[in-house]
């Protein structure tokens, strides 16, 4: 039981900290388990939406792994060094579509 | 808005995105475009300690995750976009950037060896734009073999958004393409 509470407690603090930050105006997150010969890859369509481009971000994580960060909307991609884990994609912009996938 | 008023206003706006509660006092370095912004945040997030690597990624260890928002808010804040480009797009705009689509990110991926399907119209790429807007980096086919240099280097070449000065006039597609070249 003991177990089970750190491993929920350290995994709610992980997504946590992978939803970061949470002001984005528009994110999502999820768990992603791959094949042993795949990679998490993570895309997303954003739009400025009402924002400025001064202070445009969209970002995919997944947790303890490489970052991707964009400073212009567009549809952007990228393929993370790891099989499974929490990711994420937030953007203080619109985001129009996004997700996690194995390839 | 007086300069001063945009910076402290903006750089507001990154410390609420990033959730810095007690954002350190960053001075400006230069004032950037759109598509400048990208290059300059990798060179800063290096001296941060948060080195870019050749896919465009930064790796962040669980517990550098604090630091890294940090370096964030101050790379951001050091190098804001021009005030005249920080303006939330109108129709005009969203005209603008189907022709910079057509005239120049398409073009530029198939130059690349990319195949991209006809995209929509004018009216429709317009109607589109606030639910779905049309990206052509989605047709982008690239091998799993170095993914993430090669489609780094494609959005470095083929820029997605139209930069700043196209998008609010200050410049043609033409004149952009040339002055970059130069």
């Amino acid at each position: 039981m003991k177990n089970t509470l750190v491993v929920f407690c350290a995994t709610f603090l992980s997504i946590g900290l992978l939803a970061s930050p949470a002001s984005a105006a528009g994110s999502t997150s999820g768990w992603k388990e791959c094949g042993a010969n795949q990679r998490i890859a993570i895309s997303s369509s954003t739009a400025l939406g009402g924002v400025s481009s001064s202070i445009f971000s969209v970002g995919h994580q997944v947790l303890g792994g490489n970052n991707f960060n964009w400073t212009t909307a567009g549809f952007h991609k990228a393929k993370h060094n790891k099989i499974q884990g929490n990711w994420a994609i937030s953007t203080n912009g619109t985001l129009n579509s996004g997700g996690a996938s194995c390839e | 808005m007086s300069v001063e008023e945009y910076v402290a206003e903006t750089q507001a706006s990154w410390a609420t995105y990033l959730k810095i509660e007690n954002p350190p006092a960053v001075e400006v370095i230069r004032f950037v475009d759109t598509d400048e912004v990208t290059l300059v945040f990798r060179e800063c997030m290096g001296e941060k300690g948060f080195p870019t690597d050749p896919g465009g990624g930064i790796n962040v260890p669980l517990e550098q995750q604090e630091p890294f928002e940090l370096a964030q808010y101050i790379c951001r804040s050091s190098y804001l976009v021009k005030q005249e480009y920080a303006k939330a797009p109108g129709p005009e705009q969203v005209a603008i950037q189907y022709d910079w689509t057509v005239q120049f990110v398409i073009p530029c991926l198939e130059e690349s060896g990319q195949h991209i399907p006809e995209p929509p119209s004018r009216a429709e790429f317009i109607d589109q734009w606030d639910s779905a807007p049309y990206w052509p980096f989605k047709h982008v086919v690239v091998a799993n073999e170095n993914f993430n240099e090669q489609w780094d280097a494609l959005e470095l070449k083929c820029v997605q958004s139209a930069p700043g000065a196209v998008l609010w006039g200050e410049m043609t597609i033409d004149e952009w393409v040339a002055q970059r070249s130069m």
